[in-house]
């Protein structure tokens, strides 16, 4: 097992460039997930690591090895595909011992690996079974199988979950979760669903563009995103954005005026200076609406979704494109198309620069 | 209001009665012209095998109707004078040598150019569907001019290799589009189990051809059995003759004997025919493969 090291890492299609300077270090057994939406270059970036993209530019290290221009199956690295990938004409356990059999292990070997993989994914009874006649939870564990066997340094997975349903995902996320643990490999895994993310990852990469926006703990992307796109993309149901002003900033705190939200100059902890007039974006997350919070604010009750435990509020008055989300738990729901007044602490609020989208800290 | 709903239901009911009429009649109707084509398709066949019973007397008095016994005496002295055997073995070794070469080089030849985006492979494909296209009046004297050069003149390997690169185009052109309907993400999976190019065409790739080359393998099959052509320029040897030119021989410069070219005629289709309704259900499903997911 190794930790991955990308550098400088560049990616061109002809003039077009998909992947802009990518420097990234994933800790050796760390679970490392990469979540952006569509094009974003997610899944460019794990097939670069692969090997089955070619990178244009930059350094790409598994441990101590340089892997930049190495053929894929020379760099220790296993990929489960989105599509499953297994061979149709071979039975289970030939998929899983493939890729050994081509690298001339011993067949005594490849029984002990082969048969080891299917103990651990609980395949034992399918082995002579063909793909067509396995469910596609059963399939994608066939691929981690096939993955496990060749011991690589990292495993990679490309949206591996992305076909199954809601109920199988997710079994085989905790059952991928689990395996980590067992294995104490390293893996990357590209995913567009953020509670896979948020549930799975040591470590997130939020990519825009071809670009990492912000990469770290789960929590740290979560309470302490460092733009407003990492902000607005993590976190579900997401953060609630509001136009406003800086009014003044005296005792560590930023006064802003945000009309949308409340009446007078809310007091945001912030220790950068912040001149009077610039124009901020506050974040407030939906669950940190609170009845007791010592800002009230009152909105008005389109959409009500009620989950049971826990109730969103939906609002759109003024109207607004984007509602703003409340959550509530415990507290007597509000009726539709009927007034809320809830209340929030400005601690909890965030603010970023409307013109760079950089956070104000 | 209720005379009216009474009124209502038996119209609808005829309406609907009509409705069923026509369908049955369209249906009726189209069953109807199908099983005359294919009546008119059988009839040379039928007329064939009930030519090949008959006794001289009988085709001379009635050459259209029905034999009045089934006489086996015709097939006795086709067998004898064709060498029947002998020619059949010689299209069969001919027909499946030209199958296994077409089969293996068509899909070695297929992969790279279904696989590559190239301007390049793009030229090839469409030279290789310009020669589906060449009629046969157009090769006939190169290849027979090449041929003679080469040294390859009524040799079994000049025949297989002229058959071979004539239904080559074929090949490609099958074997391209099925290829490319290949998930991209296996060959990768294959990559990364450390297979060469090679390995992914030999273990990956080919193993999924299977209802296309069958398929393939059927049409190249019945146009090298039944190509009279090319055996006729290219082999001169009786012991090399395919079965097609034995019959030939019974159809002579003045006249033809049909007690003797209706046999043989039936007894050259027959290798063929069994063939293809022992390959009939694979075929079926390679011709379809790919139409639905």
């Amino acid at each position: 097992m190794a930790g991955l090291e990308l550098s400088n890492v560049i990616k061109r299609y002809g003039a077009t460039q998909v992947i802009h300077g990518v420097d990234l270090q994933i800790d050796d057994g760390d679970f490392c997930v990469f979540v952006g939406p569509s094009g974003c270059g997610k899944s460019t970036l794990l097939r670069m690591i692969a090997g089955l993209e070619e990178t244009t530019g930059g350094r790409m290290a598994i441990g101590d090895r340089d892997v930049t221009h190495v053929d894929p199956a020379q760099r220790g690295v296993s990929m489960v595909f989105q599509t499953y990938a297994l061979y149709p004409h071979m039975t289970v356990r030939e998929n899983m011992s493939f890729g050994l059999k081509i690298g001339r292990m011993a067949k005594p070997e490849i029984t002990r690996k082969v048969d080891e993989a299917a103990r651990i994914l609980k395949l034992d009874r399918y082995m002579d079974r063909k793909p067509k006649a396995l469910s596609g939870g059963q399939r994608q564990r066939v691929a981690i199988g096939r993955a496990i066997v060749r011991q690589p340094d990292v495993f990679l997975f490309d949206e591996p979950l992305s076909n199954l349903d809601a109920e199988l995902r997710v079994e085989m996320r905790v059952e991928i979760a689990r395996l980590h643990k067992q294995l104490g490999a390293t893996m990357v895994y590209v995913t567009h669903d953020q509670v896979e993310a948020m549930t799975m990852a040591d470590k997130i990469v939020v990519l825009r563009d071809g670009r990492i926006e912000q990469a770290g703990k789960p929590t740290d992307l979560y309470h302490d995103p460092d733009n407003l796109f990492v902000a607005g993309f993590i976190g579900s149901p997401r953060m609630n954005f509001f136009e406003g002003r800086v009014v003044s900033h005296s005792d560590g705190h930023a006064f802003v005026e945000v009309p949308r939200l409340a009446s007078q100059p809310v007091a945001v902890p912030v220790a950068t200076r912040c001149p009077p007039g610039q124009a901020i974006t506050l974040g407030l997350r939906p669950e940190h609406f609170d009845p007791q919070g010592p800002v009230a604010v009152s909105l008005g009750v389109d959409v009500l979704e009620d989950l049971g435990g826990v109730c969103y509020a939906y609002s759109s008055d003024q109207g607004q494109d984007t509602p703003v989300i409340v959550e509530l738990r415990g507290q007597n729901r509000p009726i539709v198309d009927g007034m809320l007044q809830i209340g929030f602490d400005p601690d909890h609020a965030l603010i970023f620069d409307t013109e760079t989208g950089g956070r104000i800290r | 209001m209720d005379a009216t709903t009474h009124a209502a239901n038996p119209a609808k009911a005829r309406n609907l009665d009509t409705v069923l009429l026509r369908k049955r009649l369209k249906s009726g109707l189209a069953h109807g012209a199908v099983l005359v084509l294919v009546l008119i398709m059988l009839l040379p066949l039928v007329y064939m095998v009930m030519m090949s019973f008959k006794t001289s007397t009988e085709i001379a008095q009635n050459p259209l109707g029905l034999p009045e016994s089934l006489y086996w005496g015709n097939y006795m002295r086709a067998l004898s004078e064709m060498g029947y055997v002998r020619s059949v073995l010689n299209s069969l070794a001919i027909t499946v040598s030209v199958i296994l070469i077409v089969v293996l080089a068509g899909a070695m030849a297929a992969y790279p150019l279904a696989r590559m985006k190239s301007r390049i492979s793009r030229i090839i494909v469409m030279i290789m569907a310009l020669g589906l296209a060449t009629p046969n009046f157009v090769t006939i004297t190169p290849i027979y001019v090449i041929f003679r050069d080469l040294g390859l003149l009524d040799s079994y390997l000049g025949i297989v290799l002229a058959f071979a690169a004539l239904k080559m185009p074929l090949a490609v052109f099958f074997y391209t589009g099925f290829i490319a309907a290949i998930p991209l993400e296996l060959e990768e999976a294959a990559k990364l189990d450390n297979c060469s190019n090679w390995q992914i065409f030999w273990h990956v790739i080919r193993p999924l051809l299977g209802p296309v080359t069958a398929t393939l393998s059927l049409f190249v099959m019945i146009m090298v059995w039944n190509d009279f052509i090319y055996p006729l320029l290219l082999l001169t040897d009786k012991d090399k003759l395919t079965v097609m030119i034995a019959v030939y021989k019974f159809v002579g410069n003045t006249g033809i004997d049909p007690t003797r070219l209706f046999p043989a005629a039936v007894l050259g289709s027959l290798p063929l025919l069994l063939m293809f309704a022992f390959f009939q259900r694979k075929i079926m499903a390679g011709s379809t493969a790919g139409a639905v997911k």
